[in-house]
């Protein structure tokens, strides 16, 4: 099960997936040209949100409809440095 | 109580702030900068009118709500053309002072407690810029006033920053406005609400006109609360998902 995790700190706010950094799923929407920001409601956690979905669901559309609540729900509350495997994503999307 | 993630940045902080570095110096800086634009103003002002005094309250109201503002929307956000400051804040300052140790070792540490002195430079330029165009329309006076209470205001917020994230509260604490905002600030230091709440530095009205504070009280109980936590909200929200180990984290649902 892959492992998400994010962290503030001198190199940035950088997030990865199982140590690799996670692509932001400009592709798909550009929420945020500034890159993720997250513990609040904004352009950066909605980037966070589209992307961390895009790459546990592996389905963009689907991603990007749920972004929105799960940016209020999750990435809008999580810690300066933070850490979510796939199983919490998912108990996270059925509390929705 | 510091956790492992906090000690660890702050060591990397510390790293890379230059051996010439001087805490002391750095503030001298800026109370010399402020202190000599203040005195040359108040040096140069005749005879003025009880409207040219009253710039005074409409620059402290004016100073207070740019201070939230630039607080909330600059410094918490990151933004094209202002990143640098971003960094320095919310990537920084809140990384190396945290609601559970939110105080500085040494004057080393004013690196990350004091702005730049070129930020002050910045902001006295900027109101004297619109101290000209006071002056050209109404008085010199009130020109002069207007810049003199901008400085006033700056070495304020500097000042009071410091009481903040000074460890012996001894005296501190009974000073009313800086024990307010003391408590105000090292709550603002909670990740949870950060990125929100608590964004003045001075006195917390804008907090309180905008409905950010974390306390729930009229305009003085706000002022004037001191240590006071029987008025903070109770729906507050809690961050999760916490990688740092000693922090109670929120399960996640």
């Amino acid at each position: 099960m892959k492992v998400y995790e994010g962290e503030r700190g001198l190199s940035g706010a950088v997030v990865t997936v199982d140590g690799e950094p996670l692509p932001p799923k400009s592709e798909v929407k550009v929420f945020s040209k500034m890159g993720f920001e997250w513990t609040y409601v904004g352009p950066g956690p909605r980037q966070l949100a589209l992307a961390l979905l895009s790459d546990h669901l592996g389905d963009d559309a689907k991603a990007l409809a749920l972004s929105e609540p799960f940016m209020t729900a999750v990435v809008a509350h999580l810690d300066n440095a933070w850490r979510m495997d796939g199983a919490e994503i998912d108990a996270a999307l059925a509390a929705l | 109580m510091m956790t492992a993630r906090q000690e660890a940045f702050r060591t990397a902080y510390r790293a890379q702030i230059a051996a010439l570095y001087d805490g002391i110096v750095h503030v001298a800086l800026i109370f010399l900068i402020g202190g000599a634009a203040l005195w040359y103003c108040v040096q140069n002002i005749h005879a003025p009118t009880w409207l040219e005094l009253l710039v005074i309250p409409i620059v402290v109201i004016f100073a207070n709500v740019f201070e939230w503002f630039l607080h909330a929307q600059v410094m918490h956000r990151p933004r094209p053309g202002f990143m640098g400051i971003y960094k320095r804040h919310t990537l920084a300052h809140h990384q190396f002072f945290t609601e559970h140790e939110p105080f500085h070792d040494t004057t080393k540490d004013y690196r990350i407690v004091f702005f730049p002195p070129y930020a002050e430079i910045a902001f006295l330029v900027m109101a004297s810029a619109m101290a000209y165009g006071v002056s050209l329309v109404w008085s010199t006076n009130a020109a002069l006033i207007l810049v003199a209470s901008a400085a006033g205001m700056y070495m304020n917020y500097e000042f009071f920053h410091w009481c903040c994230h000074v460890r012996d509260d001894r005296i501190i604490k009974h000073i009313p406005f800086v024990n307010t905002i003391r408590r105000h600030h090292i709550a603002h230091h909670d990740t949870a609400i950060m990125m929100s709440r608590n964004m003045n530095l001075t006195y917390p009205f804008a907090d309180w006109l905008f409905g950010t504070s974390d306390v729930q009280r009229g305009l003085l109980g706000t002022l004037l609360n001191g240590y006071e936590t029987r008025f903070v909200r109770k729906d507050l929200p809690k961050v999760r998902s916490s990688a740092d180990v000693t922090r109670p984290a929120v399960p996640a649902e």
